[in-house]
């Protein structure tokens, strides 16, 4: 029965198309995809060396405070706090903006102008789908850009402790805080400028304008917020930034916030009180008041509570759905 | 089970234009062509077909599935070419297919596996692992045909597929279309204003204007009334077509002057050289002519206003 086996070697057969009969993870898989790639594009995973320079060098950059601060807790202990859990959004706001301006456009214009949507859209994928999978891209990078610097702090203030165990568990309260402060951030920052870039068909202004939005309008109102709190201060929720700075700080410290911010309300009152008639010759006392006032934060200025930065950014994720909807309702395949 | 089929499928955007008008066609499967003038609603229907529109009217089935309705479900069986560029430049050939047969729904290695076959398949070898970027026109039409192939659909739908492509570019695209057909076994509707294109690959013709279903018919019916016999003379090319009309041959004027005869069962030779020499009329150029379905439309010209040059 059995012929004898030939050995052929060094041929190429053309076996022509094969049909795919294989599994088929349908929208999920489509989504999953999406995803991936998604993260994959936001470092440059699999691009070329200088596409992995920019999200590199900030991600460095925004662990750079966290390593100081260990070192110098490891020198000279824990008692001193140059940069804590609780203000390291506030810290390292900037590279959070530069990071979202410059990555996000990456993620988002890039698909919009090389019109690469339409081969998207052309599958078995609905457009909620696409936004979705690149929202929860964003989000989670930036979570883990967020959580990376709070988790060098942990382990500084772990290893320069005395005592190991008993360091640990005094920060065992913090660490869900630093989840939700840093989930906070990613969902709120990863929106926002999602949504910006997807109204921008160019890169350079989708940039350009998350910039605008995300630094340049919290240096443009913090002045005027500290300047006539009583009048200015809701222009703290105007600004995505502050909104986050808000919601970290509220997250770390339900309370404080709110009675430092009323206890320097109250110094104002008696400030203002105790001014004496104009040219007057201000006073010791008057100076220092003069100064701690100058001191104080864009928060404390505004004095307001941290269920209206919750709210705002409740509103912000809100607009950012609505404009990403009817944006990508109108995209042309 | 019949490919498509529409039942007075009616597109009018909110702007008042109406893309299609009351179209009711049922196709088999097979290579078919989708011909008008720019703007005759091809692209229109085409978007319907994948259900990424939803039409003011009508219903339309694509595979049996309901494209107003179902259009997700039914786009895991459609590949589609869009008419413009699409690729984005600073990624691979194969980066890019493999990343699209995986939003397809190919687990991983499957869309590796099946991104190098297409690619193998349209003809692109070492330069797949090259950024889109530098690829030429025609190198670009093929991996746009490479990804629409890869989750191997049952259907494949083409906007222009040769816009832009030079000639040796176009002849390799159309081949690539015909074996799609053919050997693939994938039927393949194929949009487009060039009707010389479509008589090389499709063996199906649906002709719309304005939205408006002209005729749908195969090919070869298509091409049967359009045997001519076109004539050049020299003098009076008018008169010379009314003495052809009063001897009995079905005969009208064609573009450039020249005048082109319906030809039966065998040309009228004869007939044209006696009358020249009667007339005192010089034959420039007489030649058989079966191609130049354009021809075909002009008997409408009426109807296709703005020709099918667009």
């Amino acid at each position: 029965m059995a012929e004898p086996v030939t050995p052929r070697t060094g041929v190429i057969y053309d076996i022509g198309y094969q049909h795919y009969d294989g599994p088929r993870l349908g929208r999920a898989g489509a989504v999953r995809a999406l995803y991936v790639e998604g993260v994959r594009s936001i470092f440059g995973i699999g691009r070329g060396g200088k596409a992995k320079i920019p999200p590199v060098a900030l991600v460095a950059m925004m662990v750079i405070p966290a390593l100081v601060q260990s070192a110098v807790a490891g020198l000279a202990g824990n008692m001193i706090q140059l940069f804590s859990h609780a203000t390291y959004f506030r810290t390292t706001v900037w590279l959070f903006g530069l990071f979202c301006a410059f990555q996000t456009p990456e993620l988002i214009t890039s698909d919009t102008q090389s019109r690469v949507l339409a081969l998207y859209f052309s599958r078995a994928v609905r457009r909620s789908d696409y936004v979705l999978a690149r929202v929860a891209a964003l989000a989670t990078s930036l979570f883990v850009v967020a959580l990376l610097p709070h988790m060098v702090l942990l382990a500084g203030t772990w290893m320069s402790a005395v005592e190991v165990v008993p360091a640990i568990q005094t920060s065992l309260p913090t660490i869900p805080r630093i989840l939700g402060g840093a989930l906070a951030i990613a969902i709120l920052l990863s929106t926002v400028s999602i949504t910006i870039s997807a109204v921008i068909k160019r890169r350079p202004f989708a940039t350009a304008a998350i910039l605008a939005f995300f630094l340049l309008a919290s240096a443009f109102v913090t002045p005027l917020i500290l300047q006539r709190p009583d009048k200015m201060r809701y222009l703290a929720l105007s600004s995505p930034m502050i909104v986050g700075d808000g919601v970290t700080t509220w997250i770390f410290d339900t309370t404080s916030v709110k009675q430092k911010a009323d206890s320097i309300a109250a110094l104002d009152a008696a400030d203002a009180l105790a001014r004496p008639p104009k040219n007057a010759v201000d006073s010791a006392q008057q100076l220092r008041r003069r100064f701690r006032r100058r001191n104080r934060t864009v928060l404390q200025a505004a004095n307001l509570p941290g269920l209206a930065y919750l709210g705002t950014m409740a509103g912000f994720i809100v607009i950012a759905g609505v404009v990403l909807t009817l944006r990508y309702r109108s995209v042309e395949t | 089970m019949p490919l498509l089929s529409t039942s007075e499928l009616t597109k009018r955007y909110p702007n008042g234009v109406t893309a299609l008008d009351s179209l009711t066609l049922d196709l088999e499967p097979g290579v078919i062509g989708l011909v008008g003038a720019n703007g005759a609603g091809k692209s229109t229907f085409l978007k319907i077909m994948l259900g990424l529109l939803p039409p003011t009217s009508g219903s339309l089935t694509v595979l049996g599935i309901d494209a107003t309705t179902h259009g997700t479900e039914l786009r895991q069986y459609l590949g589609y070419i869009p008419e413009f560029d699409c690729l984005p430049a600073d990624r691979t050939a194969t980066d890019l297919v493999t990343h699209l047969a995986r939003v397809s729904g190919l687990p991983a290695t499957a869309a590796r596996e099946r991104a190098a076959e297409m690619l193998r398949h349209v003809g692109l070898y070492d330069e797949r692992y090259r950024p889109i970027g530098g690829y030429s026109t025609g190198m670009k039409q093929r991996v746009k045909l490479a990804q629409a192939l890869v989750h191997d659909p049952k259907l494949l739908l083409l906007d222009e597929p040769t816009n832009g492509l030079d000639p040796a570019g176009r002849t390799d695209m159309l081949d690539l279309i015909k074996r799609t057909g053919r050997e693939f076994g994938i039927s393949v509707i194929v949009a487009t204003h060039l009707l010389g294109e479509v008589e090389e690959v499709c063996d199906f013709l649906v002709a719309i204007d304005g939205g408006r279903l002209l005729r749908a018919a195969p090919l070869r019916e298509f091409v049967q009334e359009t045997e001519l016999l076109v004539v050049e003379i020299l003098g009076d090319a008018d008169a010379f077509l009314t003495a052809l009309l009063a001897r009995g041959l079905t005969a009208r004027m064609a573009p450039g002057g020249a005048i082109a005869i319906e030809t039966g069962q065998e040309a009228p030779f004869d007939i044209v050289r006696d009358l020249a020499a009667e007339m005192g009329a010089g034959i420039m150029r007489m030649a058989r002519r079966r191609d130049r379905l354009e021809d075909l439309f002009h008997v409408d010209a009426a109807v296709i206003a703005g020709g099918m040059h667009g």
